[in-house]
């Protein structure tokens, strides 16, 4: 049975993380939006997941970390952006969702 | 380079810091209990009640309940370390028992004391320790539920459970998987045309 109000929390704090990173994206590489939209959708379609469905507590600070790595190779090869360029956008986007993560923690997401 | 190294430091000490704050990544699962071969045992009464050498968070939150058609209940609190008691039906005394069924645990001391003088006037015998009723896993675990069965052997006292049976939810894990993997398709395909 699938769990409805567990997949439309998860689906609404993926929405949040995806609208963060795009907003950084756009500022970040000044790409087109629609472009910023897909590739922010694309990126966050394949690391959140796998980063939601297993981190724990004791993994979180890993995951978060190899997210973060996973995003700026991302960023680099599909915005085709310097390294040091991906890299400040992928730590910008994932320390503001990183602390958003845990904000939304504590209220039981 | 120095926004950058402010930026490491957020990154590595932000997760410290909240670790010792919130306790997240887990959830309670559900936990069956259960006493496969009660039947045999026709004269007896089984209990399931703190045990006598740990007197726990108290008869209140850990009264003691029968065991009814071998399922012990799970309706204890979350810290609760019960153990199992047969006695014999004849020794079996449900009007003095009803005390410690619904305790208020007034005077701790003093209803513990009563407690162990009550298991000891109706020969109350230990035959399984340790049980919980509440146990937490990971978020990221597939487990739902999980069922102990033990089969009552007079003559000892049980600490583990005979069978461990896991409910497993692989729903979860294959969408979430899934998601992951048609994304990184599109994007190798994506890296792949543009090359081209």
């Amino acid at each position: 049975m699938i769990d409805l109000l567990y997949y439309l929390i998860k689906l609404f704090v993926f929405g949040l993380t995806f609208v963060i990173e795009f907003v950084v994206y756009v500022i970040g590489t000044k790409s087109k939006v629609s472009k910023a939209a897909l590739y922010a959708l694309l990126i966050n379609g394949f690391t959140w997941p796998l980063a939601t469905r297993f981190s724990t507590l004791e993994s979180i600070f890993l995951v978060e970390f190899i997210v973060f790595v996973v995003e700026f190779v991302l960023i680099m090869l599909m915005f085709k952006m310097k390294w040091w360029k991906a890299l400040l956008i992928s730590l910008i986007a994932n320390t503001i969702t990183m602390i958003l993560g845990f904000i939304l923690l504590v209220f039981g997401f | 380079m120095k926004i950058i190294g402010i930026f490491i430091m957020i990154l590595l000490i932000i997760p410290l810091i909240s670790a010792d704050v919130i306790l997240p990544g887990h959830h309670p699962i559900t936990v069956i209990n259960k006493i496969t071969n009660i039947i045999d045992y026709p004269n007896y009464v089984f209990i399931s009640a703190p045990p006598i050498e740990n007197q726990g968070p108290g008869l209140n939150m850990c009264p003691i309940k029968i065991v009814e058609e071998g399922i012990i209940s799970n309706q204890y609190y979350k810290l609760c370390d019960l153990s199992i008691f047969v006695i014999e039906k004849d020794k079996w005394d449900i009007g003095e028992a009803q005390k410690f069924m619904e305790a208020e645990d007034v005077d701790y001391e003093k209803t513990y004391s009563e407690y162990f003088s009550f298991m000891e006037s109706i020969s109350a015998k230990e035959v399984i320790k340790n049980i919980h009723t509440y146990k937490t896993v990971s978020d990221s675990s597939t487990v739902t539920e999980e069922i102990n069965t033990y089969a009552i052997d007079l003559s000892k006292v049980k600490i583990e459970p005979d069978n461990v049976k896991k409910e497993i939810e692989y729903l979860k894990t294959i969408i979430y998987v899934l998601i992951s993997l048609i994304s990184l398709a599109i994007i190798i395909t994506i890296l792949v045309k543009r090359k081209k």
